[in-house]
């Protein structure tokens, strides 16, 4: 029967189709599943963003740095905001040399940059202490404690609420 | 016998000052366990000079010092404690540090403990030039949990198994 024979292939098309459009979204949400975040006002006027988490479990937003896009990797783990020396070149930051960093990898010389600021859709914190990193590599950049100790942080259930902390 | 307790007072200097920089990098020896009565347990942790949070804890049973790190998608340890816990190492892989890529291993946790709240059967990472003996505490850990930052405190809530 041609006609159910033209069906059956129209649906396995239209399969062909829906794998192919799930397999990019999971390709995405591997990397950054936040690259447009906006802050909405939460109930108390105060901004607040919400981040969803990608397939690693991790929390990847684009944000600015003194107003240039940048790709932030959510990281209690870091004392400063840690970007790599490329990225600190492009932005144009001073750098001061003589620190020393802790990695997973070891001990490493590092420089330090302050930033003006930084911004997670509209959450913003001035004056941000960065460490700059040598070996570091791509284009991320480590959102760490000096960012967010001016932040209320709530993380449940794969979603991440960032919301300026105006004190209790 | 002036010389002797000249002696002895520097050397309780000495341990005093040791005291007080070990808590300012990790103010949590003892982190405190709330138990709601709904059956969820609360650690409340406070953030140190660097504005890390790090505090002690037990992997399977042995007293280990933790460091909360969101940026980890593992509890990630040096290669030197995972000896000395006598853990099973998997197939070699490799892994992204703020250092460069370098070797891991990967192995389970039988039993992870942060103050009351305790996990079974944790991921975790084994990095070779992990430098002391601090264990990052990261999303293989905390992702059941719910985790408040507010101020300078932590708050890690999960309910019991």
């Amino acid at each position: 029967m041609p006609g159910s024979f033209r069906y059956g292939r129209l649906v396995l098309v239209a399969l062909l189709g829906l794998a192919i459009v799930l397999v990019l979204s999971q390709v995405g949400r591997r990397g950054n599943p936040n690259p447009r975040p906006v802050a909405y006002l939460g109930s108390d006027g105060v901004p607040e963003v919400v981040l969803k988490q990608n397939q690693l479990d991790q929390y990847v937003v684009t944000g600015r740095i003194n107003g240039e896009r940048i790709e932030f990797l959510v990281d209690t783990g870091a004392a400063d905001v840690a970007l790599p020396y490329e990225v600190a070149q492009r932005l144009g930051l001073r750098l001061h040399p003589g620190a020393v960093s802790k990695t997973g990898n070891g001990n490493v010389r590092s420089w330090t940059a302050w930033l003006d600021s930084v911004d997670v859709g509209g959450v913003v914190a001035h004056q941000v202490k960065a460490t700059v990193l040598p070996n570091m590599a791509g284009e991320q950049a480590l959102l760490g404690m000096a960012y967010l100790k001016h932040m209320e942080v709530w993380l449940a259930g794969g979603r991440m609420r960032l919301r300026p902390y105006v004190g209790p | 016998m002036l010389f002797g307790a000249w002696i002895s007072g520097l050397a309780l200097l000495a341990l005093f000052f040791h005291q007080w920089l070990e808590r300012e990098n990790n103010p949590n020896p003892n982190p405190l366990t709330v138990q709601g009565t709904d059956g969820a347990v609360e650690v409340v942790l406070q953030r140190n000079r660097a504005g890390h949070y790090v505090a002690s804890g037990r992997i399977n049973g042995e007293p280990v010092r933790f460091l909360v790190d969101t940026g980890a998608t593992d509890v990630a340890l040096s290669l030197d404690l995972a000896r000395r816990l006598d853990l099973r190492l998997g197939p070699e892989g490799t892994s992204r540090t703020a250092n460069g890529i370098t070797r891991t291993w990967p192995t389970r946790l039988a039993r992870v403990e942060l103050g009351g709240l305790v996990a079974h059967g944790v991921r975790a990472s084994v990095l070779p030039n992990m430098p002391g003996d601090e264990v990052l505490l990261g999303m293989s850990f905390l992702k059941p949990l719910e985790l408040i930052q507010r101020g300078d405190t932590l708050t890690l809530r999960g309910t019991l198994p």
